[in-house]
């Protein structure tokens, strides 16, 4: 049995008021139509959804199968006063149809046709044919089969004459012109969305529209190889729509012709009180989603527009998609935390980062940290790639450290056999080739071979991966070669051998390791730690944070406020690595740059980017772990220092 | 204004909730009391005979009935980490004399072999993750720069051999190994979408079996050994909500595939599994008692026979277990608390004999039967 509330129910009750709508519109247009014969046909309201359909259905057979019910075959329609279509036709193809689509149909008797020239609705009726009510010269009521275009040819002349225009702005030679001169606005507000809503469902482009969406989805359900003509039409179509049209216009449609019935459900993609909904809006810089995006979409360029806003749905309806998104060449802990805890912790997040790092490549994760907190102070955008992800870490801690000249507490040395003095000697030097840095590892060992090995004055270096360096290969032939082997690489620790000239040179060695205090780890060497470095090369002011009211002041007091600290992984993230033997501890840099109140809760946590963590993928923790890692950390410092701070500028 | 009223009715909630915790874990558990500062100390023997420990100047130091040995001497701020196992033929060593310069996740230590209550150390390689196998016979440790597995008899120096792993996604995956015998090994490892499979080494054939692989990215996994039972978790990558299942291997069956779990959750539990020392049926670990979104950590005993669990602590963020010779610890608001075992070493160390167990095991025991 039926309730009078299922949605069966309710979608009989809508078309009837619909079919009473156009019984109307066409009682007005065919006033000879005799009222008696449309009152005998028409339904009571409060019928039950099966009655309905099942009377529906036999009336269809019963009208369009038996010749005998005065059905016309050569009508002239010339000769018609007006035409109109059958009620119980419209009634098997509301009920057969898509809920949703009445809602588009209710609008305007020109849309509804619209929407049958554009195969919207289903019906039960074979070839594609249309019932129609007649009323003929002598104002005799007929019925009559027609092909849709004779029924669109009619209704143009009679009603719609736009019909015929749109076949032909929207065919597939003009429709990506059409549709440029369309605009596709963003709501800002909910009464703006509302608004926009109305808009669409009003716009006699909209069935147009909704027809390329319907093309492509429905080409999606195609599969086999045995097809039809329909078929090969269907796909031939998606898949120009696919190339030619922009994705930020397809996912609008999709948004929209999915969400015709809706306008809370149109305008959840756009209000969403999300960060991408935020990035889209320009409430939230491009950079809290752009990486994501590149690299859900598989872009090798900056997303558009329409990209983030395939992202923005992508990342709401499979939230899952950041777990795993966003690793390829820049490696950190996997998986992430999916879109939603990103989005919320993103949302939240203080910290500039216009670029992207490779954690998982680094050497030591204090460059990581180092690089995230002086590009927030002194933010700069970075064209990263998978080559420089890493190294720009590096070269930003390099700089920071010999900004104050100390060269004695450098860690890597070149070494080499010096000819002169006839013993080893040690020079300092920076990883990579950089044009302004006089210390770089190119220049280095361009001047120890022009000194000690007889190079040629001009003598340049070259850094090379050892897939690349082929000997036999004239580019190769002369000059001097920094053979890595990049497979097993990081900015501080690499495995290189020096060609000059094809020959190996084997007496000079790459020594040490990025070492950094970043808080004091001894008193003699206080100044040189980086907490230190930041205060008096970079203006970073600093103070030890020790509860949670401390920490929350600091972020919400201070514009750019953001905090730094050193705390056991055991700690921050047990369920990956629980501490299982006494006074265990592998200490992390980690940044906290934001607050989050759990509202369900009432709990304020903190949004945490771990020097493991993936730029794009903070996490959202407990007061607790912060406070127990650093509390183990500080135990086992060699000058029991706290070691979490409040940075600001 | 909501918000802040919000604060303040979680923070008095918070501070009840730790009013009465503290009372409930100062009651049942006591803290480790040793001659030297917890900080400091690395591994205490059972019966308290033995005391490793370290000074941040970075040696560590060996203590024993009058006497006191330096093990080995680094850089200040060295920090060595001890491992034994219930054979106590062998402790291992992981020294790290840059752990408050260098930040990585499986950092480069020196491996270190020493016998038992022994004070001279045997350098054995570089690497982390060092573990004991098969009556201590066998040491396996893992180098991330050649992401190899190496394994080395601890009796014959010349026995060894390494296995190399994949795991290019998660440049911070470290593996679970367990030596069957000495020629069948079980090792995890990453394919390229981050999913765990569990390899069978026979060394032998020189046969690689991939046994398992029913565990998604999502998922990581704990494997233990415990006697004659492999022992396999499959847990929860943090923040992800995920449950957790338990695993027993049976091997004389030539287990191909993962059964029936012996104990499911929908929760995303912390796992750390250890093998009782003294009960070889018993197993202790980790579990979410809370919720996905306020989880609750504390220890439990899962009983290998019956597959029945107990609750163990009533800490409610116990996210430590240590098994310290035999002697269970958990850390509490940073005190080390003795769960099961003596926490008596300051009288051991002072000479006196071991005094009748008044030990934590036996309060919580009575405390769950409350």
């Amino acid at each position: 049995m039926k309730l009078k509330t299922s949605p069966l129910f309710l979608l009989s009750l809508f078309s009837n008021f619909l079919i009473l709508g156009f019984t109307c519109l066409n009682l007005k247009a065919s006033e000879p139509l005799n009222s008696s014969t449309l009152k005998k046909r028409s339904l009571g309201l409060i019928e039950t959804a099966q009655r309905l359909q099942n009377l529906t259905k036999d009336q269809i057979e019963t009208q369009s199968l038996s010749k005998k019910l005065s059905i016309l075959n050569d009508f002239e329609l010339k000769n018609a006063q007006s035409i109109s279509l059958n009620q119980a036709f419209l009634k098997d193809i509301f009920t057969q149809s898509d809920p949703k689509l009445l809602s588009l149909a209710k609008e305007n008797e020109c849309t509804l046709y619209s929407m049958l020239d554009n195969d919207f609705f289903k019906s039960s009726l074979k070839d594609r044919k249309f019932l129609v009510d007649i009323v003929d010269s002598k104002n005799q009521g007929q019925r009559m089969l027609l092909t849709k275009d004779e029924f669109v040819q009619y209704i143009t002349q009679k009603k719609c004459f736009y019909l015929k225009e749109h076949r032909i702005i929207f065919d597939l030679k003009n429709v990506v012109k059409t549709l440029e001169g369309i605009p596709f606005s963003i709501p800002k507000t909910q009464n703006e969305c509302k608004e926009l809503h109305g808009y669409w469902l009003k716009n006699p482009y909209t069935p147009n529209l909704c027809k390329i969406n319907l093309t492509i989805n429905d080409a999606k359900k195609i599969s086999g190889g045995d097809l039809t003509e329909n078929q090969i039409i269907t796909k031939k179509e998606a898949n120009f729509y696919t190339e030619q049209i922009p994705s930020f216009k397809r996912v609008y449609l999709e948004n929209l012709c999915q969400h015709l019935d809706s306008p809370e459900k149109f305008c959840q993609n756009y209000l969403k009180n999300d960060v991408w909904n935020k990035v889209l809006n320009a409430e939230a810089p491009t950079y809290k989603m752009s990486h994501l995006c590149e690299n859900a979409l598989g872009l090798k360029s900056t997303p558009k527009t329409s990209d983030l806003l395939l992202c923005a749905q992508r990342f709401n309806n499979s939230p899952e998609t950041c777990q795993t998104k966003g690793m390829e060449g820049y490696p950190g802990y996997f998986p992430k935390v999916d879109c939603d805890q990103a989005s919320s912790a993103l949302k939240e997040s203080k910290l500039q980062a216009d670029y992207h790092d490779c954690p998982g490549n680094s050497s030591n994760l204090a460059l990581v940290s180092i690089h995230r907190i002086i590009n927030h102070f002194y933010p700069e955008k970075i064209d990263s790639n998978i080559d420089n992800c890493d190294s720009m870490s590096a070269q930003t801690a390099s700089k920071l450290f010999f900004s104050i000249k100390n060269d004695n507490q450098w860690p890597l040395n070149i070494c080499y056999f010096n000819r002169i003095e006839k013993k080893e000697t040690c020079t300092i030097y920076i990883p990579g080739d950089k044009s302004d840095e006089s210390l770089s590892e190119d220049k280095v060992v361009s001047k120890i071979l022009y000194n000690h090995y007889g190079a040629l004055p001009k003598t340049f270096c070259q850094i090379t991966d050892k897939k690349k360096y082929n000997p036999i290969r004239n580019e190769f032939k002369q000059g001097c070669f920094i053979v890595n082997n990049f497979d097993s690489c990081t900015a501080g620790a690499c495995e290189k051998v020096i060609y000059l000239d094809q020959k190996k040179i084997s007496n000079i060695r790459f020594e040490g390791s990025f070492k950094f205090d970043l808080f004091p780890t001894a008193f003699k060497n206080e100044r040189y730690s980086t907490i230190n470095l930041f205060e008096e090369v970079k203006k970073i002011q600093s103070k030890p944070l020790r509860n949670i009211n401390e920490i929350e002041f600091h972020l919400n007091q201070n514009k750019n406020g953001i905090v730094f600290g050193l705390a056991c992984i055991e700690d921050l993230l047990p369920e990956w690595k629980a501490r299982t033997i006494i006074n265990q501890c592998q200490p992390i840099p980690f940044l906290i740059t934001g607050t989050y109140l759990n509202q369900a809760t009432s709990t304020l946590k903190f949004v945490i980017l771990l020097s493991t963590d993936d730029l794009s993928s903070p996490r959202i923790i407990e007061w607790e772990r912060i406070f127990n890692g650093v509390s183990h950390y500080s135990n086992l410092h060699p000058l029991s220092l706290w070691t979490m701070y409040g940075l600001k500028k | 204004m909501a918000s802040k009223n919000k604060l303040l009715q979680s923070i008095a909630r918070n501070f009840v909730l730790y009013s009465i915790s503290t009372t409930l874990y100062s009651v049942e558990y006591p803290e480790l009391m040793a001659k030297q500062s917890n900080e400091n100390i690395r591994l205490i023997s059972k019966d308290g005979k033995y005391t490793y420990y370290q000074k941040k100047s970075g040696s560590l130091h060996f203590s024993t009935n009058y006497s006191l040995k330096e093990v080995l001497k680094s850089e200040p701020g060295t920090q060595y980490t001890l491992l034994s196992t219930p054979a106590r033929k062998q402790i291992v060593i992981q020294e790290n004399p840059l752990f408050n310069q260098q930040f990585t996740v499986n950092p480069n230590e020196k491996i270190y072999l020493i016998n038992f209550g022994g004070y001279t150390p045997k350098m054995i390689g570089h690497g982390s993750h060092a573990r004991l196998h098969l009556q201590d016979k066998w040491l396996s440790y893992f180098d991330s720069k050649s992401k190899k597995i190496f394994f080395q008899n601890t009796e014959n120096e010349a026995l060894k051999f390494n296995i190399s792993i994949n795991a290019r996604i998660n440049p911070f995956f470290y593996p679970q190994v367990i030596m069957i015998d000495e020629t069948t090994i079980l090792f995890s490892d990453l394919n390229a979408d981050g999913s765990t499979g569990i390899f069978k080494l026979e060394r032998q054939k020189n046969n690689l079996t991939l046994l398992e692989k029913v565990i998604s990215y999502q998922h990581q996994i704990e494997l233990v050994a415990c006697n004659q039972r492999i022992i396999i978790l499959k847990k929860a990558h943090p923040h992800l909500h995920v449950g957790t299942e338990m695993y027993l291997w049976n091997f004389n069956l030539e287990q191909t595939k993962l059964v029936k779990p012996i104990y499911q959750s929908q929760l995303a539990d912390p796992g750390s599994l250890q093998c009782d020392y003294d009960d070889q049926h018993k197993l202790y670990f980790i579990k979410n008692t809370g919720s996905t979104s306020k989880p609750e950590y504390d220890a439990f005993i899962f009983d290998l026979e019956s597959y029945e669990i107990k609750r163990l602590t009533y800490l409610f963020s116990n996210t430590s277990l240590i098994n310290m010779d035999g002697v269970l610890l958990s850390i509490d608001r940073g005190k080390l608390l003795v769960i099961k075992g003596s926490n008596l070493y300051k009288e051991s160390d002072l000479l006196n004999p071991l005094s009748t167990q008044t030990s934590g095991d036996v309060k919580a025991e009575l405390r769950n039967e409350n």
